[in-house]
């Protein structure tokens, strides 16, 4: 498998892909699915072969390749909450610190 | 002094609002996840064969799958995890919902499908145990 040529054909054919709402993604469309191909690209030059060799049919590959997506989704909630525990760390932190600066203050 | 109470008073609210916007570490949903990783993994090993003579292990681990969900749900402001779960959970999605349904459908799967689902299992496993860990024990 050309794996440049291969990179290539999806980023030249998902832009085209994406109308009506979906335009909106457009922005940094290429750069993040090359990232997202490269991150992958192990599995997708498996199962691509595979694909091609009859050893994976369609409804799979498109399966696998789904999962990479969900992988990526789950990443994201990962990262989100830890955004929120660390905001939390962070309140924790600044309370904590003019409390005791305030009551030694008062006292 | 008045302006040292309002300062007090703010800040509490923002930390009481700051300790109901992420659950606490908890013990127990961790060990759940870690165990349903596991056992997911050992049961969908056996899928290149006849899921017939899994169905058993197969309805045990749906049923841990449900229990784990509602679990997650019981917990205030534990929206992330459910939404992983969900994801994981979904029969019509991807990952180990999707891997037990093609199994019983199917009968068998084919052993180069079979790796490409444990291998992104196992991954979205480890973020769903990567979110909790990260939380505060209280």
């Amino acid at each position: 498998m050309d794996w440049v040529k291969f990179v290539d054909s999806v980023c030249n054919n998902i832009g085209p892909a994406l109308v009506g709402g979906l335009s909106k993604f457009k922005g940094n469309l290429e750069k993040d699915t090359k990232e997202f191909l490269e991150k992958s690209k192990d599995d997708i030059e498996n199962w691509t072969t595979a694909l091609a060799h009859g050893e994976l049919s369609k409804n799979e590959y498109e399966t696998l390749m789904q999962g990479k997506i969900d992988v990526a989704k789950l990443i994201y909630l990962k990262n989100k909450g830890i955004g929120k525990i660390e905001i939390e760390k962070f309140t924790s932190v600044v309370i904590k610190t003019v409390v005791n600066s305030a009551f030694g203050l008062l006292s | 002094m008045k302006n040292y109470s309002k300062l007090l008073v703010s800040l509490s609210i923002i930390f009481l609002w700051a300790c109901i916007s992420t659950p606490p570490y908890d013990q127990t949903e961790y060990d759940r996840v870690i165990r349903l990783k596991v056992k997911a993994l050992n049961v969908l090993q056996n899928a290149t064969q006849n899921s017939r003579d899994y169905i058993t292990d197969i309805n045990e681990l749906k049923n841990e799958m449900a229990i784990m969900y509602e679990y997650a749900k019981n917990l205030l402001g534990n929206d992330e995890v459910i939404e992983q779960i969900e994801i994981m959970n979904n029969p019509d999605g991807s990952l180990l919902g999707k891997a037990l349904k093609d199994w019983e459908i199917n009968s068998t799967l084919n052993d180069i499908y079979l790796a490409g689902l444990l291998k992104n299992i196992s991954n979205g496993f480890d973020q769903i145990s990567g979110l909790i860990s990260h939380r505060i024990k209280k």
